[in-house]
């Protein structure tokens, strides 16, 4: 708990002085690596762990796209901020120390999950750099938001395909209709629109980066809002 | 209307963009829809042209115009893909060019799984006890045998098993261990351990299933997977290059 609480106050330290992202993100690994430990498997399960791999994925991919970027600090503020807010409701919530259930005892749900949340991570940084290039204009902000929703709809499509044959050598196919898998169909057509729309030169520029920053919206549905919401079999 | 006309909007990227748009709607819509009713229980059971055949058009509405958008989609994808390709284009941006018609050619060999899942996969599930065998088909059975379920100290389960033995008339023709995630394929059909129950008797949940699609999915998947690969290196390196010369 108190380890949780200090990265979330250097995250939010870290809005003003960036070293101390650093200082977030040393301790943030850590407890991520004692988790995995701990549980004696990857910490995905469960919604305390993955708001923990969601929060360091967007830490981790925001210092990977930083340098690419005009306006910096900004950028470095709000992914902070955003980190520090996925963290904060983990400390209401317990984590699962439960071995593997059976079904989920395999790398296909590992590649699933792990690069599922390394999506939905660069999808939000994509919605931050749209804010930054909506307000300030800068044409680089919008260049790495394009960038930045292409590789996580990569993630995303990857994730999609490896749930599909875990899927299919769990229960026998590939595709179940169930509420958390139709909105992660919606969120991967959502993308797929944003990044045909971005092409067009009706869309292009403001109307694009306006849709690419919506599409938080819908991940933190697909990811939050169904498991509250929707009766799934994909329960966080 | 003339031909030509008609073919520029259906290939159109406007005409993409309007489908995915309705598409992504549509399917929103349908995620609230599936709630308020029952009729969606059985959705999982059966092959959906079935199921959309058994339900009333009152909860199938939005599926059906889902299936219309998406063929509209398909047509539109197949044509834009044709155009690109026989567009002409400088030897060094080849590649760029094909890596999004390779993702749309993954995407259509998807559609074409769902297209034959929907037809007719096939999946039966039911309880057995040990010993007991399910007919397959006319000639062959799958008999379940050694159903344990394994538990760690604290009594949680940590995997289960059974050996299947699947006879063909006389001769035994498959002997495996299933488990979750290890399921025996016999004659295209998948036999799976959904679950082992605390019966005083062994017993389990198994499954026999039967997906034609699935491995036009797969090869849809790896086929998009490899588009989009080579789209984000080459854009990358092409966003870094006219950054460079800017």
């Amino acid at each position: 708990m108190i380890i949780v609480i200090s990265t979330i106050l250097s995250y939010l330290a870290a809005v003003r002085y960036r070293f101390m992202l650093y200082a977030g993100l040393t301790m943030h690994i850590a407890y991520v690596m004692y988790r995995g430990a701990t549980a004696g498997r990857l910490p995905i399960i469960g919604l305390f762990d993955t708001l923990l791999f969601m929060s360091l994925s967007i830490v981790i991919f925001a210092l990977a796209l930083r340098p690419f970027l005009d306006n910096k600090n900004a950028f470095t503020s709000s992914s902070a901020a955003s980190a520090a807010v996925f963290l904060f409701p983990s400390l209401f919530l317990s984590p699962n120390n439960n071995p593997l259930p059976p079904v989920l005892d395999t790398y296909w749900f590992e590649f699933h999950v792990v690069l599922s949340f390394f999506g939905y991570a660069l999808f939000v940084l994509g919605g931050i750099l749209g804010i930054i290039y909506i307000k300030d204009k800068g044409i680089s902000a919008e260049r790495l938001q394009y960038r930045s929703i292409l590789i996580g709809y990569t993630f995303f499509s990857v994730a999609m395909i490896a749930g599909g044959i875990w899927a299919f050598y769990a229960w026998g196919t590939y595709w179940l209709w169930t509420p958390k898998e139709f909105w992660t169909s919606i969120l991967w057509l959502y993308y797929s629109l944003y990044l045909h729309a971005r092409l067009h030169s009706r869309f292009a520029g403001r109307t694009a980066s306006i849709l690419g920053t919506a599409g938080t919206l819908v991940m933190l549905f697909t990811y939050l809002g169904v498991g509250i919401f929707m009766k799934s079999s994909h329960s966080f | 209307m003339n031909v030509k006309r008609t073919i520029d909007i259906a290939s159109s990227l406007m005409t993409g963009i309007a489908g995915l748009f309705t598409l992504t709607l549509l399917m929103a819509v349908g995620s609230i829809a599936m709630l308020g009713t029952g009729a969606y229980e059985s959705i999982n059971t059966m092959p959906l042209f079935k199921w959309i055949n058994k339900v009333s058009l009152k909860d199938s509405w939005w599926l059906v115009l889902s299936l219309v958008t998406l063929s509209i989609i398909t047509a539109n994808t197949i044509l834009c893909t044709v155009r690109s390709l026989i567009a002409k284009t400088p030897a060094r941006s080849f590649l760029l060019k094909i890596s999004p018609q390779i993702m749309h050619a993954g995407f259509l060999l998807i559609l074409l799984a769902h297209l034959f899942s929907s037809y007719d996969s096939f999946h039966y599930v039911t309880r057995i006890y040990e010993g007991q065998g399910i007919q397959m088909s006319n000639s062959t059975i799958a008999r379940f045998t050694e159903i344990r379920l394994l538990t760690d100290k604290t009594g949680f389960p940590t995997g289960m098993t059974a050996k299947v033995t699947v006879t063909e008339g006389e001769d035994r023709v498959l002997v495996k261990k299933i488990s979750p995630n290890h399921p025996a394929f016999y004659n295209n059909m998948g036999i799976y351990l959904k679950n082992v129950l605390p019966y005083r008797f062994p017993a389990a949940m198994v499954e026999i299933s039967s997906d034609s699609g699935a491995i036009w999915a797969f090869a849809g998947g790896i086929l998009f997977f490899t588009g989009n690969i080579l789209l984000v290196v080459l854009k990358w390196r092409h966003e870094l290059s006219s950054s460079s010369l800017n």
